[in-house]
Parts: structure tokens; C-alpha cells; sequence
């Protein structure tokens, strides 16, 4: 089992629960989520790809 | 040149001037003339106006020291000669005989019983109590037993009662006495001197007018701090000569040039009602004006307290009639059972002789004097020879903080080339491996602490029950746990893998503890410390069964909660060498001139046009530092500019500067606040008061950190304050405030790298749903909100804590309520096993 958080240059990253066989299809899968407002990174452990995302809430929205 | 730095005398002031200058690189060598540190600080009981224990708060400080290796503290000895050039001075100083090699002496007092030479009044306690002829001075360190000459019989006579062999050579098992020890000239080189060498109690002939020596039951004010002391004869119950608890007493205040004299009568006064509500209290004084504003509270809180202040031009006569004092003076009579007389404070008749020595000149009240030929207070006729504290003039321990840390970066800018020539570096540590899955093999050591501990509890039946508890392999009784010896002994051996100590409060003893233990390859978070001391038999020491039972109790929750414990790494955090100052007053002119003089770059930020249109800087004085200002590369000035947001943490700091040009981000690795004006830009994007949780009083000067050994700190790490920012003040004390601003800006940004503790908040993502209730509660700011995405589209939010910022102070834990944030080394678990330990016997 993969590290839920990992630290990626000192930022907090969390683990999107995925393992993806090549690099290509997580860096498709990384491009969602980029595109939905995360950053996302690729680490490669055990010949499988994890991708660790994170975006920043700067503002809460009481419901 | 050298690196290093004679301090002379280790009061306070010397101590405080000590570790300022370690912590910019500079190896000091400090001597004392007394056996033990501390100076007047420990023998006094509070301080005003704080009125925090003098030896709670000295103490660590004092062990801090004595536990440094870039210190060597030579005590019981006199400096003889400074000779060579500035940058390069020759000392010799001459220890005196102890009689006994400290390097041998365990303290561990086998000596003091046999000894059949008794009764000698004690120095520390001004003559009231009394010791053996081996003793310790005092119970502050270096906690080293010594012989008096003029009372040991052996010495005066060749022989102790019919005895050839001493019995204390006998019953001493290190084979530390020395009869055949004599006075030991040493000699040091070093780049710069301080001198720190106090005050003492004048005792003029004419305090026998007031009762002085005359009459029991008169004492001076340090005499009365004594009985005050929970460490002097009548273990802080203040009384009379004949035993007795006083039901008055009176204050005569003979000192009316410094506030120190009337100030010590409030808080002693203070001290004593504390004790004894019903107690009549007077204090008979002079014309004083109190312009501190902490000193006015002090003084009206004492007003409250329903003490009689009197103001009187003169005494007329003490009399004693049937053991109790009859005080006649201008304004009428009263009788009181007890009259402390405040004399003035002089100079040290070893400063005197020393100061004779070495060619310095002296006021005519023989005290270094607040001005030289320069006009600066901190620095002498001598290049390279500065003098702070009361060795300048009588004044109260906050000011005396002052002027070591200015002294102190005197010196570190006079020897700005030599920064950390001479230091040397903590040793690697070589620490034993301990996984969590590891079973645990608990050390436990048991300190005595003399008799404090020993001589109130049942020390056997403690033993015994401590053996019997899970995961204990060994038990240790040592004299005192403090000098380390036992500890780093056994944990050498690699047989444990946890620690437990019963012994003192962790608050003042932590730090020292974990030096030995990792000394003797333990991490220091797999020790526990069991304060069997204050908790048992402190607070329960007329009732020996029960403190020994509440030790058992402490004792057993130690175990259960040590055999938890992890390992833990220290965080490195990197420094940018560089301090941000804030505000063109002399404070601030003063502070970024030090710091550049000691090779650091510094911003200075200034809202008028120019330093010279800054209303407080029109002074000669002022004027020559902002030519020399001007002319140091070392220092940028932002005129006509403020500050807007800043963010980061001690040694990353990054301000906004809001120039007449625009906006300008710099990067800094400490910031001090030298004026009161509001210095924030307008900006929607910050204020850097808010971003740095800065706070003003009523009257509009910034609030600093509690205790009176922080006056320049803020409670914000790596952000100090001074001059204006923090009170009114006049020139002089603006320029040397800010100069100690720079010792403790200098003290961060001189590092590479700060070492900060890894006890602090970790989040638990598995439980942790991002709520948010943690994020607003934390005092440090330290925690954000993040969202994640799962591979399913989900969005989760967890929490972020800064780890450079995270103090560990344990108010996230308190508020989350899925366990999803702890601090490191306080999980919930440990506290859970502790209450079980208690509620499962």
C-alpha cells in the first residue's frame, strides 16, 4: 500500500488511490486533474505509476 | 584576532551576554569569583515587576551554560591581568583552592556527614544557616563540593579531631580532595572582554544607626531574599531570629538614586503578604518618581495589596524593646517585629580591583559609569573591553538583559571577521536504532537531588516498586541526575532502549536530560521525566507515606507511557542571512549599524524621505551613526517606505517593501520592530503586524514575550522589537536596545541552520476529513486546507501543517474531533495508557 501523503519540495501531496501500469496513462490521468484546478505529481514505485495531487483552499463556502 | 570572549562575571548579565554571543559564533570563556553562577539572580526570591521566581527562571539558563561546549566557565577565581592588544588580549586568571578537584567531585555529598567541623554560617545565606566545613556554596552549579580553609581543621591544624586521615577523604569515593591544592593561574587568549561584575549591598558605618548588627532582627534587603528564597535556611517561611513568623514588618528604603532599592522593597514586600495576608506591612521611603510603566503597575498592584506606603526624609531612631523594633521618623513611630533596611548598591570590590588592573576608568561611585569619552554606556576607555549590567549602575534585571545582549554584539561586530573561528561543533550523534515494534527495555534512574528528593520520600520502597513495573530492566539511584554521569553510563551499555527519570520538573530540566541521554546514544524522545520532586516532595513533604505513594503512582504512568515512545528526528530548517528592521529611530539606526558591522545585511525601512528628517534622530549622536549608516554596504535603506504583507516563519521570512519606486519582495532571516508608528503599507494584500500575529497595549507599544529575561523578544520566533516599538524611551537607551535587537536578530541569521524540535503537530489522513475546525484555533497560523482528487472524481480535503512554523503547542489536537491531528511524541494513546496506569491498580 502506497503512502496516502507524501512531500513533494516540501508541499503536501495526497494520493489519488490509483496505480497506473505506464507513465502515459498517468500523465492522461494527470491532465485531469490539472485541468479541474490540481497539482498534480507522478512518482514511480514498485514498476507502478502513483499520482499525488493537491490544490489549495483559500476560501470555504458555508452551505 | 580571536573568536573568542572573555565575559566576567556571571550574574544575569554575564550569563545572558554568554549565550548571545555563543549563539553569533563566539566561544566565551566566563569567570566568576564566587564559587557557583548566578550572581545576585539566585539569591533573590522574585523580580520585579514580573514577580516570576528568580530560580525557576535563572536555572535552566544556568545548566543551558554550564552544558555548552563552547562555554568553559572558570569559577571561584579572578581575573589578575588583561594584557595584549584589542582583538588579541592575554588574561590570567587565578582559580581558587576548593580543596577538592571538581573534575572528581560526583556532589554526590558522602562527605558532609562525617565532617565533624559544624555550625559555619553560611555565605550564601549572608551568615543564616548553617553548613559543614565541606559543603556547597550554594545549590546552583557547577554543584562542586568545597573546603573552608579558615574552619576545617585539618587544614588549620594538620588533624581532624584524633584523625590523621580526614574522614571525608575516606567517605569520599571519587578520591576527589585536595588538601595539597593551591591558587592556579590559567590563561586564555582572547579577541574581546565584557564585563558583567554586579553590584553589592553597600554596608556603610551608618547603617547601624537603623538597628544594622545592633539589634536582632534587622536585616538588609538581600538578607531578607534569603528567608524569602524556597532554597534558603527557612526554606522560603520567612523568620524571626528566634523562629518565630513575623506579624509585621518594615521597610526602610535608604537608596533613592535608582528605582532598584524601592522596587525590591515592593516586591519583597509583596512576597511577604503573599505568605502572610494579615500580616502589617510599611514601607518607609524617599522621593521616588516611578517612570517605567511596568514599574508603576508593580507599585500600585503592591498599593491594592493593602501595604502602607509612608514617604519620610529620614529615620530618627530604632529602638528595641522586648525582642520588637520601635521606628521613629518625621511623620511618627511604629513598631514592627521585623526591619529591613534597603542600603544602595556599590560595585564589587573585585570589579574595583580589577578595574584598577586594567587601567579602566570609574564615576566616582567607583562604578564603570554610564557614559565614556564616546558617549556610548556599553563601551569603555579600553578598545575592545565593554562593560553591561550593574557593573555600569544599580538597575533592575530587565535592563541589565539589555545591555549584556548590546555588549554582546559589540563584541561580535568588533570580532566580525573571527565569527566562528573557535566554536566547535556538537559532537555526530551516534544513536541507538529503536523500531517501534522493538520491546521495550526501560531504564529507569531515580535522582535524590541531595535530600530533596531522598530525604522525603521512601527511597526504598520506590526502588522496589519501580522494578516491579512492566518492561523495566534496571533501576539506578544517583545523587544528582543532573550532572549526567549515571545516565550516560548505563545507556552506553546499549542494554536500553527507553528512559525514564524521577526527578525534577521537565520544565526547567528537560533540555539537560535529553543532552545526557543522547550523550549516552538514547534519542532523546525515547525519555520520559517524572517530576517526583515538585509533584511529591515539594507539595507533599510533611507527609512522607503519601509522597511516596504519589511518586509510585507518577512513577508507573512514566513507564507505561515511556514503553510507547518513538524515536523522533530533529527538523533542519536554513536561515537567509539577512534581518529586516523596521523603522528609522535611533533603536532601529542603531540595531542595523551593529548588524552590518558584524558582516550581516540588514534592510532598514523608514517611512519619512530621509533618517535625518526622523524627528527622534536629531542628536549628534545619531546624526554620526546614520553617516556611518550611510556608508556601510552591508545595509540597504528604504526611506520614504513601508512594510505591506509578509509571510514565512524564523530564518524565511519574506516581506513586502513599498518603496516611492514600487513594490520590492526581499527575503530575510529575522525582522525587528523599532518604532511605535504604524509602519504598514496600505494593502489588501497583508499588514505585516497581522501576518507576524504582532499585538499593541493600550498604549500603543508593541506586546512582547512574558518574562523579564525576553524584553526584545516577541512571542513570534525570529521577530524582536525595540526602542520606541516597545516603550518610551530616551536616546541613549534607544540606541543601546537596539544594539541588543541585533545581538538577537545576529543570534539567527549568524546560523546556517536552525534546529528545530520534530515534537510538533502531525495530521493522521486517514481520519482526518478536512473539516477545518483545527485551521482558525492555531495560534502560529501553521495549518491549511488542501482538497484532493481520488481516482473515482471524488474531491477530499485534508489539513497541511507548516512544519517550520508548528510550535506543537496542542490546540489542533484539542479541537479535532476525529483524531485526525496529534502533536508528535503527545499522541492521544500515550495519555490514554497513562490514565490507565492510574485507574488500573
Amino acid at each position: 500500500m502506497a503512502n496516502l501523503a507524501t512531500k513533494i519540495d516540501g508541499r503536501k501531496f495526497m494520493w489519488d488511490k490509483g496505480h497506473y501500469s505506464t507513465e502515459e496513462e498517468a500523465h492522461e490521468k494527470m491532465a485531469q486533474y490539472e485541468k479541474d484546478g490540481f497539482e498534480a505529481e507522478c512518482v514511480e514505485e514498485n514498476g507502478k505509476y502513483l499520482i499525488y495531487t493537491r490544490k489549495l483552499v483559500t476560501e470555504i463556502v458555508l452551505e | 584576532m580571536k573568536g573568542s570572549v572573555l565575559v566576567v562575571g556571571a550574574g544575569p548579565a554575564g550569563m545572558r551576554a554568554s549565550s548571545e554571543l555563543v549563539a553569533q559564533g563566539f566561544k566565551v570563556i566566563l569567570v566568576e569569583e564566587k564559587p557557583t553562577i548566578g550572581g545576585k539572580m539566585a539569591q533573590i526570591d522574585k523580580m520585579f515587576p514580573s514577580n516570576e521566581c528568580s530560580t525557576c527562571t535563572i536555572l535552566p539558563k544556568m545548566l543551558e551554560l554550564t552544558s555548552n561546549p563552547n562555554v568553559t566557565i572558570v569559577s571561584f577565581a579572578d581575573v589578575e591581568s588583561i594584557e595584549g592588544e584589542p582583538g588579541d588580549f592575554k588574561v590570567k586568571v587565578t582559580k581558587k583552592p576548593r580543596y577538592v578537584d571538581p573534575a572528581k567531585c560526583t556532589a554526590c555529598t558522602d562527605c558532609f556527614p562525617v565532617c565533624p567541623v559544624g555550625g559555619i554560617p553560611m555565605e550564601f545565606n549572608f551568615g543564616r544557616g548553617a553548613s559543614k566545613a565541606i559543603s556547597f556554596y550554594s545549590p546552583f552549579p557547577p554543584r562542586k563540593a568545597l573546603i573552608n580553609p579558615e574552619k576545617c581543621t585539618y587544614i588549620t591544624g594538620g588533624k581532624c579531631g584524633d584523625k590523621e586521615i580526614p574522614p571525608c577523604v575516606e567517605a569520599c569515593k571519587p578520591d576527589a580532595i585536595r588538601f595539597d591544592q593551591k591558587p592556579q593561574t590559567v590563561e586564555f587568549n582572547v579577541g574581546a572582554v565584557i564585563l558583567a561584575t554586579g553590584i553589592r549591598e553597600a554596608k556603610p558605618d551608618h547603617l547601624t544607626k537603623y538597628g544594622y548588627s545592633q539589634f536582632s532582627n534587622v536585616l538588609t534587603g538581600l538578607e531578607y531574599e534569603r528567608l524569602l528564597s524556597g532554597l534558603g535556611p527557612t526554606s522560603g517561611v520567612v523568620k524571626r531570629d528566634d523562629g518565630q513568623e513575623p506579624k509585621s514588618v518594615c521597610w526602610y528604603v535608604l537608596d533613592n538614586d535608582s528605582p532598584v532599592g524601592f522596587m525590591t522593597a515592593v516586591a519583597q514586600s509583596l512576597g511577604t503578604v503573599e505568605r502572610r495576608p494579615d500580616a502589617g506591612i510599611t514601607v518607609l521611603h524617599g522621593n521616588h518618581v516611578i517612570q517605567r510603566e511596568g514599574y508603576k503597575n508593580f507599585y500600585l498592584e503592591a498599593k491594592e495589596s493593602n501595604i502602607n506606603f509612608i514617604q519620610t526624609e529620614n529615620i530618627t531612631s530604632v529602638k528595641e524593646t522586648n525582642g520588637n523594633l520601635e521606628i521613629s521618623f518625621d511623620k511618627g513611630k511604629i513598631e514592627t517585629e521585623m526591619f529591613v533596611v534597603i542600603p544602595p548598591l556599590s560595585p564589587t570590590e573585585s570589579a574595583r580591583t580589577l578595574a584598577e588592573k586594567i587601567g579602566l576608568e570609574l564615576d566616582e561611585s567607583g562604578f564603570c559609569g554610564e557614559k565614556s569619552e564616546d558617549s556610548h554606556p556599553i563601551r569603555t576607555s579600553r578598545e575592545g573591553i565593554f562593560v553591561c549590567g550593574s557593573a555600569l549602575a544599580a538597575k533592575g534585571i530587565d535592563d541589565a538583559i539589555v545591555q549584556a545582549c548590546s555588549a554582546a554584539s559589540h563584541a561580535a561586530s568588533f570580532l566580525a571577521s573571527e565569527r566562528g573561528s573557535e566554536i566547535v561543533a556538537p559532537p555526530q550523534k551516534d544513536l541507538l536504532a529503536v523500531e517501534p515494534q522493538d520491546e521495550p527495555a526501560i531504564l529507569v534512574v531515580i535522582c535524590q537531588c541531595g535530600k530533596n528528593i531522598a530525604g522525603l520520600l521512601d527511597m526504598e520502597e520506590l526502588v522496589t516498586y519501580t522494578k516491579s513495573l512492566p518492561n523495566v530492566t534496571h533501576v539506578e539511584v544517583t545523587p544528582f541526575g543532573c550532572d549526567g554521569i549515571k545516565i550516560r553510563e548505563l545507556l552506553k551499555t546499549k542494554n536500553f532502549n527507553r528512559l525514564v527519570l524521577g526527578a525534577c520538573s521537565p520544565k526547567t530540566h528537560e533540555d539537560l536530560f535529553s543532552l545526557h541521554a543522547e550523550t549516552g546514544g538514547l534519542n532523546r524522545f525515547l525519555m520520559e521525566v517524572v517530576n517526583i520532586r515538585n509533584h511529591c516532595t515539594w507539595v507533599h513533604s510533611k507527609d512522607k507515606n503519601k509522597a511516596t505513594e504519589k511518586a509510585k503512582t507518577l512513577m508507573r504512568m512514566g513507564v507505561r507511557r515511556a514503553a510507547l515512545l518513538e524515536s523522533l528526528d530533529d527538523i533542519h530548517v536554513p536561515v537567509t542571512p539577512s534581518c529586516l528592521v523596521i523603522g528609522g529611530e535611533p533603536g532601529g539606526i542603531s540595531c542595523a549599524l551593529r548588524l552590518a558591522e558584524a558582516n550581516l545585511d540588514v534592510y532598514l525601512v523608514e517611512e519619512k524621505e530621509s533618517l535625518d528628517r526622523v524627528e527622534k534622530n536629531d542628536d549628534a549622536v545619531v546624526k554620526s551613526l546614520i553617516d556611518e549608516l550611510s556608508r556601510n554596504e552591508r545595509v540597504k535603506i528604504h526611506t520614504g517606505s513601508k512594510v505591506g504583507r509578509m509571510e514565512g516563519f524564523v530564518g524565511n521570512f519574506e516581506a513586502e517593501i513599498v518603496t516611492p519606486d514600487g513594490k520590492e519582495n526581499i527575503n530575510v532571516g529575522s525582522v525587528v520592530v523599532a518604532a511605535k508608528a504604524k509602519l504598514t503599507a496600505d494593502s489588501d494584500e497583508g499588514d505585516f503586524e497581522n501576518d507576524l500575529l504582532l499585538q499593541r497595549d493600550e498604549n500603543d507599544f508593541f506586546i512582547g514575550m512574558l518574562g523579564i529575561l525576553n524584553p526584545l523578544d516577541f512571542n513570534t520566533e525570529g521577530v524582536f522589537r525595540c526602542g520606541s516599538a516597545r516603550e518610551e524611551m530616551g536616546t541613549y537607551d534607544a540606541i543601546v536596545d537596539g544594539e541588543a535587537a541585533a545581538s538577537r536578530a545576529g543570534g539567527i541569521i549568524s546560523q546556517k541552520e536552525l534546529v528545530k524540535s520534530p515534537a510538533i503537530s502531525f495530521v493522521f489522513d486517514e481520519y482526518c476529513d478536512g473539516c477545518a475546525y483545527c485551521i482558525d484555533p492555531c495560534p502560529s497560523n501553521a495549518i491549511t486546507l488542501i482538497e484532493y482528487m481520488t481516482t473515482d472524481g471524488e474531491i477530499k480535503k485534508t489539513v497541511e501543517v507548516n512544519e517550520a512554523v508548528c510550535r506543537g503547542c496542542g490546540v489542533c489536537m484539542a479541537t479535532c474531533p476525529k483524531k485526525g491531528i496529534f502533536v508528535r511524541h503527545f499522541k492521544p494513546e500515550y495519555f490514554e495508557e497513562m490514565i490507565k496506569a492510574v485507574v488500573e491498580v
